[in-house]
C-alpha cells in the first residue's frame, strides 16, 4: 500500500534522510523508531507531500506521489506531532474544513456525530480551537484524520499529550484500522507501545535505516534473545553510534 | 478552492465574534468603529455641503511646484508602505503568511499546490496591508474634503472614470513585491547569503540616490536656494534619479489621476509593475514543487518567533541565543549585562534589557544613526533661521523624536504581553512586572531625548531653562506613553487575530491623545495663571508620574487576568 524507495532529503548541508526504503502493507502497523534527529518526521513529511524529496520514489496505493499527487494524497491521512489547528475555527468547523479539502462532505455528514463522540469532542464542538487544551487539540487532529476514507495513516508521535483513556482509544483505533485493511506507519518514542502495537518496526539513525523487522528478527540481529524492544533499540543505536564515531575518527586521521 | 474560501470566511467571522464576546473588547470595538464611521460619514456629508454652497475649486496658489511636492510626498508614502509585502525578504517573521495549521492540515490534503499557495499568500498578504491602506483612505476623507470634492464632482468630472487606475496599480505593485519577497526567501533557503548580497546591492542603489539628492540639496542651500524644493525637482525631473524612482512616480501619478488625467507615467507604471508581477509569478510557478516546503519553512520561522514571544523571560533569553547561533551569527554581548547581575524583580529588568539589546540591536543602531544624521541636519537648518527660532526647534525635535521612537519600542511591548502567561507565575506583583517590562524601552527613549537635550543645551546655553522645562515634560510623558500602550496591548493581546490587530491600530492614536491631556491642561492653567515655565514643567512631571503610576496599577489588575486564548 505504501512503498518508499531510496528516499533522500537534505536541508542545506544537513542530510536528514539518506537513501531510506520502506514499505507498509495493507493490514499492517509499522513503527518508525529512532533517536531525536534520526529523520522520522522528515520521512513522514516527505511521504505526505509537505516536503519535496531530493531523490527517491513514493508510491501510495499504486499512485506515484510525484506524478499523481492528488490521487495519492486522497488515500493518506496525516496526524502531526503536536498539531497546531486553526485556532479561530470551531471544532466542528475544523473537521468540516478538512472534509472539504478532501472533497468528502457526504462522509462528514454521516460521521461527524460519531467522531465528536468517539474523541470526546462533542461538548466542545462549537468552541473555538484556541480554547482547547493540548490533549484536546491532539484528539481533534486524530478526528480530522478519520473524516475521509484514508487507506494509509501516517502518525507522527500521535500519543503525545493525550490522556491515558485517549491513548488507549487511539491505540484501539489504529488496531481497528489494521483489521480493516489500512496501512499504518507510526513514528514514536514509546517503545513499549511500539512493541505491543506494531507488527514490524524500522529503526532509523542519522537518516538511514538501521534495522527492520519483527521483534524476534531484531532480537536475532542484536543477538539479544528474550530482550525487550527498548533493550534491542538501545543496543543497535549505540553500536551504530560507536561505529559512526570510529569511521569519523578514521576519516579525520586519514586512514 | 471552496475549502479555502470557507476557511478564510470562517476565520474572519469568528475573529469578529470572539471580539464581540469579550465585554470590554466589545465596548471598545463599538466605540472605535462608531467613531471612525461617524467621522467618515460626517466628513463626506460636509464635503457634499461644500459642493452645494460654492463651486469647488483648487486653491488659487496651487501651482506646478505644489503638484511636484504632492507627487514627492505620495512617492515617499509609498516607499514606506511597500516594504510590508517584502517582509518575507526582509526576514520579518511577524507577518503570518503561512501557519503551522496550514502545514498540518492543508498541505497534506489533495488540494492543488499552486492554488493553495497563491491563495494563502495573496489573501493574507493583502489583509496585512489593507489596514494601512484603509488608514490612508480615512485620512484623505478627514483631511482632504475639498480636494475630494474637486476630484469627484468639480474640476475634472471625466477623470472620475479613471478611478480604477490607482487601486489596480497598487494591487499589481503589492502582488509583485510580495511574490518577489517570497522568491528571494526561496533562493535564500537554497543558497545562504543570497538575501544579504541582494540587500547590499539594494541599499547601495538607495544610498547612491540619496547621496545624489543630498549633493543637489547641499548645492542649492550653499547658493541660497531652497534645498528641499531642489531635491524634489531632481527626484522628479532629473533622469539619473527619476528613472530608478519611476515605479514610485507611476504610483503617485495614478493616485493623482483625478487631477492630472492619464499621464504617460500611468501607462509606464502599468507596464513596469505588470511586467514585474508577471515575472515574479513565473519564477514562483517554475518552482511549484518547492512551494509547500518554502511555506513550511516560513511558518516554522513564524512559530519560532511566536514561541520566543510567549516563553518566559529566561527561556526567551535562551531561545534568542540558540536562534542567533543557529543563524550563524555571534551572540551579541555587552559588558553592562556581564557586570550587572541584579536579584529579585530587578532580574526581570536585566533580562528584558538584555533581550531588548539582542533582539532590537539592529533597529536601535539604525534609529541611532538616523537620529545622529537628523541632529546634523537640524544644526545646519538652524543656521538659516533667526536666533529666536533656535530653542523652538530644539523643543519640537525633543517631542517628535520621543514620539517617533515609540514606533520602534511598541514592538517590544507586544513581546512583553506575550510573556504574561509565564511571568504571572513569578513571585512578583503584577505592577512590578509591568514596570520592569516598560522600563527598558523607556530607558532607550530617555537616552535619546537626553542626548538631544544635552546637545541643544551646549548649542544654546542661554536657553537652558526653556529646554530643561520641556525636557522634563518629555521625560515624564515617555513612561506614560509606554504604560498606555501596554494597557492597549493587554486589551488586545493576540496579534495573530485580525480584528484584534485592527483594533490595536485604531486604539493607539486615541490613547496617545489621552495621555497628552494632563500635560496640555497644566500648560493651559500655568499660562492662564502666568506661572513660570519651570514651575509648570515640575507640576507636569509630578502629575504625569502619578498618572503613569495609576495606569500601571490598572494594567496590573488586568495583567493578572490576561489570557491570549479568550
Amino acid at each position: 500500500m505504501l512503498e518508499v524507495t531510496n528516499l533522500y532529503k537534505s536541508f542545506r548541508n544537513v542530510r536528514a534522510v539518506n537513501g531510506l526504503s520502506l514499505h507498509v502493507q495493507s493490514g499492517e502497523i509499522v513503527g518508525l523508531l529512532g533517536p531525536n534527529g534520526a529523520g522520522k518526521t522528515t520521512t513522514l513529511r516527505c511521504i505526505c507531500g509537505i516536503l519535496r524529496p531530493d531523490a527517491g520514489q513514493i508510491v501510495v496505493g499504486g499512485f506515484d506521489l510525484a506524478k499523481q499527487e492528488q490521487q495519492a494524497k486522497r488515500l493518506m491521512a496525516f496526524i502531526p506531532e503536536t498539531p497546531n489547528p486553526y485556532e479561530l475555527l470551531t471544532v466542528r468547523e475544523h473537521i468540516q474544513f478538512v472534509a472539504m479539502c478532501y472533497g468528502t462532505m457526504d462522509t462528514f455528514r454521516e460521521r461527524i456525530e460519531e467522531l465528536l463522540h468517539r474523541f470526546d469532542l462533542k461538548e466542545k464542538e462549537n468552541e473555538l480551537v484556541a480554547t482547547l487544551s493540548k490533549g484536546m487539540r491532539q484528539k481533534l487532529a486524530v478526528a480530522c484524520a478519520f473524516v475521509h476514507n484514508a487507506k494509509v495513516f501516517l502518525c507522527d508521535e500521535p500519543l503525545i499529550g493525550i490522556d491515558p483513556k485517549g491513548q488507549h482509544e487511539l491505540k484501539s483505533e489504529l488496531q481497528r484500522l489494521r483489521d480493516e485493511g489500512c496501512a499504518v506507519l507510526v513514528s514514536t518514542h514509546q517503545l513499549d507501545t511500539a512493541e505491543r502495537l506494531c507488527d514490524r518496526v524500522i529503526i532509523m539513525q542519522a537518516g538511514r535505516k538501521l534495522a527492520e523487522g519483527t521483534l524476534a528478527e531484531l532480537q536475532t540481529q542484536a543477538q539479544m534473545a528474550d530482550s525487550t524492544l527498548e533493550q534491542v533499540f538501545l543496543r543497535l543505536t549505540e553500536e551504530a553510534k560507536d561505529a559512526g564515531a570510529v569511521v569519523s575518527d578514521m576519516a579525520t586521521s586519514g586512514q | 478552492m471552496r475549502a479555502l474560501w470557507f476557511l478564510t470566511w470562517r476565520l474572519l467571522v469568528n475573529s469578529v465574534r470572539r471580539t464581540l464576546r469579550h465585554p470590554v473588547r466589545a465596548v471598545v470595538f463599538a466605540l472605535v468603529v462608531g467613531w471612525f464611521g461617524f467621522v467618515t460619514v460626517g466628513n463626506l456629508i460636509f464635503a457634499i455641503g461644500i459642493r452645494v454652497r460654492s463651486a469647488p475649486h483648487l486653491p488659487p496658489d496651487f501651482t506646478v511646484v505644489s503638484m511636484d511636492n504632492l507627487l514627492a510626498l505620495i512617492m515617499a508614502l509609498h516607499l514606506t508602505m511597500l516594504w510590508q509585502p517584502l517582509s518575507p525578504w526582509a526576514g520579518s517573521t511577524s507577518v503570518p503568511l503561512f501557519t503551522q495549521a496550514d502545514v498540518h492540515f492543508l498541505f497534506p490534503s489533495p488540494q492543488k499546490r499552486p492554488t493553495v499557495f497563491f491563495f494563502l499568500l495573496f489573501t493574507r498578504g493583502l489583509a496585512n496591508s489593507l489596514f494601512t491602506l484603509l488608514v490612508l483612505v480615512f485620512l484623505v476623507i478627514v483631511v482632504g474634503q475639498e480636494l475630494m470634492v474637486n476630484a469627484l464632482m468639480g474640476r475634472h468630472p471625466s477623470n472620475v472614470s479613471l478611478s480604477w487606475a490607482y487601486p489596480l496599480m497598487y494591487l499589481l505593485a503589492f502582488t509583485g513585491l510580495l511574490f518577489s519577497g517570497v522568491y528571494i526567501t526561496l533562493r535564500e533557503e537554497r543558497r545562504e547569503g543570497f538575501r544579504r548580497r541582494l540587500s547590499t546591492g539594494f541599499w547601495c542603489v538607495i544610498g547612491l540616490l540619496a547621496g545624489m539628492l543630498g549633493v543637489y540639496g547641499y548645492r542649492a542651500w550653499s547658493t541660497g536656494y531652497e534645498p528641499l524644493q531642489e531635491v524634489v525637482w531632481h527626484a522628479l525631473h532629473n533622469p539619473m534619479v527619476a528613472i530608478p524612482l519611476l515605479p514610485l512616480r507611476a504610483l503617485a501619478e495614478a493616485a493623482l489621476v483625478f487631477y492630472n488625467g492619464w499621464t504617460p507615467y500611468v501607462s509606464l507604471g502599468f507596464l513596469v509593475w505588470g511586467g514585474f508581477t508577471a515575472c515574479t509569478l513565473w519564477l514562483l510557478i517554475r518552482e511549484e514543487g518547492w512551494l509547500y516546503e518554502l511555506a513550511t519553512r516560513m511558518s516554522s520561522l513564524t512559530t519560532a518567533y511566536s514561541l520566543r514571544r510567549q516563553s518566559s523571560a529566561y527561556a526567551a533569553y535562551q531561545d534568542v541565543i540558540s536562534y542567533t547561533t543557529s543563524l550563524g551569527s555571534a551572540v551579541p554581548r555587552w559588558w553592562l549585562f556581564e557586570m550587572w547581575t541584579p536579584q529579585g524583580v530587578w532580574a526581570l529588568l536585566w533580562c528584558n534589557g538584555l533581550l531588548l539589546w539582542r533582539m532590537a540591536k539592529g533597529m536601535m543602531l539604525s534609529w541611532g544613526l538616523f537620529f545622529g544624521m537628523a541632529m546634523l541636519a537640524l544644526i545646519v537648518f538652524l543656521k538659516r533661521y533667526e536666533p529666536e527660532m533656535y530653542p523652538v526647534v530644539g523643543v519640537i525635535s525633543m517631542y517628535t523624536f520621543s514620539f517617533f521612537s515609540l514606533f520602534l519600542t511598541q514592538v517590544l511591548l507586544v513581546v512583553a504581553v506575550r510573556r504574561a502567561e509565564m511571568n504571572k507565575s513569578l513571585p512578583f506583583r503584577a505592577t512590578h512586572i509591568i514596570w520592569m517590562e516598560i522600563l527598558p524601552p523607556t530607558l532607550f527613549v530617555w537616552l535619546l531625548v537626553t542626548c538631544l537635550w544635552g546637545a541643544f543645551c551646549v548649542l544654546l546655553p542661554q536657553q537652558w531653562a526653556m529646554l530643561t522645562s520641556n525636557y522634563l515634560r518629555v521625560f515624564s510623558i515617555v513612561p506614560l506613553w509606554h504604560a498606555g500602550m501596554f494597557m492597549v496591548y493587554l486589551l488586545v493581546p493576540d496579534q495573530s487575530d485580525y480584528t484584534q490587530r485592527a483594533l490595536l491600530g485604531m486604539l493607539l492614536m486615541p490613547v496617545f491623545g489621552l495621555t497628552l491631556l494632563p500635560m496640555l491642561a497644566i500648560w493651559g492653567i500655568t499660562a492662564w495663571l502666568s506661572l513660570p515655565a519651570m514651575a509648570g514643567a515640575v507640576i507636569t512631571f509630578v502629575v504625569n508620574a502619578a498618572v503613569t503610576w495609576a495606569v500601571v496599577g490598572i494594567a496590573g489588575k488586568r495583567y493578572a487576568h490576561v489570557n491570549l486564548a479568550e
